[in-house]
Formats: structure tokens, C-alpha cells, sequence
């Protein structure tokens, strides 16, 4: 059991909420670019613009970026290389 | 003693050693103008903004809510007016902030009056108003933004318009509150660093400007100018000033150094006190996007009962000072 929890890579749901303003496109990008470099396909990153879903994930300041449901920023834009390390780190 | 002096050195070594002028000219004394307020809105942009967004880590609009959830009497919307100086706040993010504040059971008019004083007691226009008018200005500026905040959003709640918002807005409903981590002083004092960076950028340039157009203002104006066509006796000045500082959304670091120079041509506090609020206040961006949560009747009331108390503060000002 303990075996096949090291050898199974975890699936990575990342997800950026933003309603359409200019940091939340930077932060879009940002993110895809994190995710390719960190070997994953840019497809991986879902871009979330509708308003009940941005409300029900509990966010109330656009842009905010979300890896499996952890809220990792809200409201600002983190650099390329902070979102990789993220990404690196939920790899584990 | 004046934490500036040094600032004054520097602009007087530089317009009157460095360039060819001469000082009681009105180039000299307007290039010297120019160089010391510019500079020293720099200095004070940095610090300023630095501090506020360090204050501001402190206050996610996630956590504020918890504060603001239920509380019907006025102590509600004091409370809303006072943490929109500190709770971080962009007009993108109006709409969602707005949903979150009513799904979790803050009040309509508490709600209001935290989007009232958000975007009206901001950062830039407190570093303006500290610059260029001096501290006790800039608390003028803040007491009476707040004071509004507080009115507007509680006689919008005593008018019981919950049936007004958006149908769709009370059917949304939170499966979770975001628990952003809390962030270590590295984090913050990074964050603090790169949106300061980004604001400074975004704003200088009409900082420029403004200050260039006050210099120019200052410099070759005639003397009372304003005091004979907006003094205290025209009333349709203040109505008139609102209505200017409608389409100057969120340009308050290029207005305030223009409203310094025409208050020295005679425009009175009030009349001046309501221009800034409305170029804060009062934006067609802002009304768009909020017209997404409200339906256009309770849009026209919000708008209506705000700049009906951003003129009354103008005109209270003009009677007070």
C-alpha cells in the first residue's frame, strides 16, 4: 500500500479564476507557462471565468490560483518560478 | 522641520545651477515646482504603498467578510467603511467580492458601504493628498470618504432593496471558504515590493503630467481665476465638479496636483473635496461591472444616492472652511 502511493503520480488539477481583467490574463499565462516547464501540458490548466463558479470555490479577489483545491493565491499575480515550485512541490 | 528640505536643495541646485534660470521667473519658479513635487510624490509613492500593502496582507477580503456577516445595525457599516481603507481592492474583483459578501450574510447596505470606501479612500490619492496638501488634508480626506461610506450605506439599507440584486446572486452559494495560508513577512515584504513596483509604473506617468499641468496652472494663470466663475457663491459649482470628475476614473495621481493649483486660484475646499470624490468614487468601469449584481433600478439608486452625498459633502465643506 505504502508502496504504490510513491510509484502513482498524483493528478494535477490546476485551475486560474479570474472574471476577464488584465492580471487575471497575466496570471493565465503565467500559470501555462509554469506547467509546460514543469513537464505538464499546457491543456492542464483550466481558465475559470464564470462567477458562480469563481463564487462557489470561496474567492473574492480575482485573479486566484488553485491546485487541487488549495487556494494558492488570490488577488495578485505570483512570478513564473513561484508557481513551478508550487507545482513541484504537490508533484512530491 | 521639513523631512523634504533635502528634496528642496536638490530641485534649486537643479533649476537654478544646472539649467540656465533664473530664480522669480516664471519659468525658473515652475521647472523648481515641477522637480520637487515630482520627486517628492516618487519618495512618498514608495514608502507609502509599501506600508499599505504590508497592512493590507493582513486584511484578505475573505477574512473581513467573517467580521461583516450579520451585523444590521449602523455599527455594521462603520465597520464595512473602515476596513474598506485597509481590505486590499480592485475594481475587477468587485463582483465576486460583492456575491461572497452577501452569501456569507453580510447586510446589502454594509456591503455598500464597503464598496463606497474601498475604491474612494485609496493609497494614491492619500500619498497625493500627503504631498501635495499636507497630513492634515489627506485626514480630511478620509474621515469625510469614510463618514459617506457609512450614509450612503445605511439609508441604501434601510430602504430594503434585496429584491433589486440579481435573482441569480442569492442562488449562489459557497461550498467552501478559501483558506489562503497565511503568508511569512519574506512573503509579504515580496509582495508588497512587486505590487508597489506595479503601481509606481502604472501611475508616474500622470503623475507627471498632473503636476506639469498644476506647474503650469501655478505659474501663468491669472490670480482668482476660479473664485469669480466656481467660488462659494455659484452653486452649480459643486454639482459641475462632480460631473467633470465622473469620466477622470482612478485618476486621482493626475487630478490632485491640477486641484492644488486651482485651489490657489481660488477654488474653494469643498467644491474641490467633492471633484476628488468623484473621480474616486464615481466611475462608469466600476457601474458596468457592478450592473452585473444589480438590477439597473438599484444601480441608478446606488449611483443617485452617492453623488447626491458626495455634493453634500462639497457643499458642507464650502459653509464649514
Amino acid at each position: 500500500m505504502v508502496q504504490l502511493r510513491t510509484i502513482e503520480t498524483k493528478t494535477m488539477n490546476i485551475q486560474v479564476f479570474g472574471t476577464g481583467c488584465a492580471k487575471c490574463k497575466n496570471l493565465f499565462e503565467a500559470t501555462k507557462k509554469a506547467a509546460l516547464e514543469s513537464g505538464l501540458q499546457e491543456s492542464a490548466v483550466e481558465y475559470v471565468t464564470d462567477m458562480a463558479s469563481i463564487v462557489e470555490a470561496g474567492i473574492m479577489s480575482t485573479p486566484a490560483l488553485v491546485i487541487n483545491d488549495v487556494v494558492i493565491a488570490a488577488g495578485k499575480v505570483p512570478s513564473t518560478d513561484d508557481i513551478k515550485s508550487v507545482i513541484a512541490q504537490q508533484k512530491g | 522641520m521639513d523631512t523634504f528640505l533635502p528634496v528642496q536643495w536638490f530641485a534649486d541646485w537643479l533649476t537654478y545651477s544646472v539649467l540656465p534660470l533664473q530664480r522669480k521667473t516664471l519659468l525658473g519658479e515652475s521647472v523648481n515646482f515641477f522637480v520637487y513635487d515630482t520627486i517628492k510624490i516618487f519618495l512618498l509613492l514608495c514608502t507609502i504603498i509599501y506600508v499599505v500593502s504590508i497592512i493590507r496582507s493582513f486584511f484578505p477580503p475573505e477574512k473581513v467578510k467573517t467580521f461583516l456577516t450579520r451585523k444590521f445595525s449602523v455599527v455594521g457599516n462603520i465597520l464595512a467603511a473602515l476596513l474598506g481603507i485597509v481590505t486590499p481592492f480592485c475594481s475587477c474583483s468587485a463582483v465576486p467580492l460583492f456575491i461572497g459578501f452577501l452569501e456569507t450574510g453580510v447586510p446589502l447596505g454594509v456591503t455598500f458601504s464597503f464598496l463606497i470606501s474601498a475604491p474612494m479612500v485609496n493609497e494614491i490619492a492619500l500619498v497625493l493628498l500627503m504631498g501635495l496638501f499636507g497630513l492634515k488634508a489627506a485626514l480630511l480626506y478620509v474621515v469625510s470618504g469614510v463618514g459617506l461610506a457609512i450614509v450612503v450605506g445605511y439609508i441604501l439599507g434601510k430602504l430594503h432593496l434585496e429584491h433589486l440584486v440579481e435573482d441569480y446572486v442569492w442562488k449562489i452559494k459557497a461550498k467552501q471558504t478559501a483558506t489562503v495560508t497565511a503568508p511569512t513577512w519574506q512573503q509579504r515584504s515580496k509582495d508588497a515590493i512587486s505590487y508597489t513596483q506595479g503601481i509606481v509604473k502604472k501611475v508616474f506617468p500622470y503623475v507627471l503630467l498632473g503636476v506639469a499641468l498644476g506647474a503650469v496652472v501655478h505659474g501663468y494663470a491669472p490670480e482668482q481665476l476660479l473664485a469669480t466663475y466656481a467660488g462659494k457663491d455659484n452653486f452649480f459649482a459643486v454639482p459641475f465638479a462632480v460631473l467633470i470628475g465622473v469620466p477622470l476614473y482612478s485618476n486621482a495621481a493626475g487630478t490632485i496636483p491640477i486641484v492644488r493649483s486651482l485651489i490657489e486660484k481660488g477654488l474653494p475646499i469643498g467644491t474641490a473635496l467633492a471633484f476628488m470624490m468623484s473621480v474616486t468614487a464615481l466611475s462608469f468601469p466600476e457601474m458596468i461591472i457592478l450592473r452585473k449584481v444589480l438590477k439597473i433600478k438599484l444601480l441608478v439608486i446606488y449611483v443617485a444616492i452617492l453623488t447626491v452625498g458626495i455634493v453634500c459633502t462639497g457643499y458642507m465643506f464650502n459653509i464649514v472652511l
